[in-house]
């Protein structure tokens, strides 16, 4: 995004991810999840790009959380801001957590790498009857020194992806604290589209996997994706 | 010179206490014999993991300190804003230096 003139650089896009798995009713938590982003949709919040909550296929009780904001200010500020600190008053009164963050980087801070919107991203919420689609989510560790092998193998996938119909958009981020952790998000409108990309994909797809000392792949609905690109197209 | 490392994992939204109750400890660590200096390090990567890195002219200062009441007495109000018990790893420094107060060059 180009600075305005004087103003310096714009500072990075900071990106939030949590993957965890869900203690309470997965009816709750998704009512709580709604209620997070409305908050987001609020017009004291202007540095909130998108936002994204996934579901395991076959496992209501996995779930992602996934955002981006303009800045890490912009994320902390809305951490503190009144609207959030009430939602978290009310909802602390509830017995035990509401979920369990799985593995060293939940919740993690991301740098987002590339962002590519392929078709007209469907938006919404499950809750509403809306149909999202479904992405593939992947939480890939590298072998050090590979990692800008890795990311230019992750441009090789989206490439073929993108050439395969049915793709809304992918999307990559990298960790703040960890160089070599990458994690990156693939929607498709539904299990076939995906199924065609990868096959399409199968060889880049190979090459990049290759590349990785440990990850962990799968396909979750798409439960609630809010995005705001009129506030991106402000900020630039 | 020897660090002493401690692991920490802060309670959600406790970042302003967790880093309030460091400064403070420091304070108090400032006459300890043998202290030479602290970092907090807050992970890039994520809100909640910090390392306490606390510096000793030598193993037998910090331990003298660390067998004593002030340890705990140090440890118990940073304790408080953690989710899970510290980890403590040790360590010799058997190279170190190149610290700067501004880049080379003089520049600001």
């Amino acid at each position: 995004m180009p600075a305005s003139p004087g103003a310096g650089p714009a500072p990075p896009l900071f990106g939030v991810q949590g993957i965890s798995r869900v203690l309470r009713e997965p009816e709750e938590v998704g009512r709580h999840e709604r209620a997070y982003d409305a908050l987001l949709h609020r017009d004291d919040c202007p540095g909130m790009f998108w936002n994204l909550y996934l579901k395991g296929l076959d496992d209501p009780q996995s779930s992602i959380h996934m955002q981006v904001w303009a800045s890490q200010r912009h994320s902390e500020e809305f951490g503190v801001s009144p609207g959030f600190q009430a939602m978290r008053q009310e909802l602390s009164t509830a017995p035990g957590p509401r979920g369990l963050m799985v593995g060293p980087l939940s919740p993690g801070y991301w740098r987002p790498l590339y962002e590519q919107v392929l078709e007209a991203e469907p938006t919404g919420c499950e809750l509403d009857g809306d149909e999202l689609g479904l992405a593939l989510h992947g939480l890939t560790f590298v072998r050090p020194g590979s990692e800008h092998a890795y990311v230019d193998a992750e441009r090789e996938v989206a490439a073929a992806f993108a050439a395969s119909g049915g793709i809304y958009a992918m999307r990559c981020l990298q960790n703040l604290g960890h160089p070599g952790a990458f994690t990156w998000v693939r929607h498709a409108r539904d299990p076939e589209a995906l199924d065609a990309a990868l096959a399409r994909a199968r060889e880049a797809e190979e090459r990049r996997a290759g590349l990785a000392s440990e990850e962990t792949v799968a396909r979750y609905r798409v439960w609630l994706l809010s995005t705001w690109p009129e506030r991106r197209g402000a900020a630039s | 010179m020897f660090v002493a490392a401690a692991e920490e994992r802060m309670i959600p939204g406790h970042r302003i206490e967790l880093e309030a109750a460091h400064r403070e400890a420091l304070g108090r660590l400032e006459s300890e014999p043998g202290f030479r200096g602290s970092r907090l390090l807050h992970f890039a990567g994520g809100p909640y993991r910090y390392i306490w890195e606390l510096n000793w002219g030598s193993r037998e200062e910090w331990e003298e300190f660390f067998e004593s009441e002030r340890f705990a007495e140090l440890r118990a109000p940073i304790d408080a804003e953690l989710s899970e018990p510290f980890s403590l790893t040790l360590y010799n420094v058997p190279v170190a230096g190149g610290w700067r107060a501004s880049p080379p060059g003089g520049g600001g």
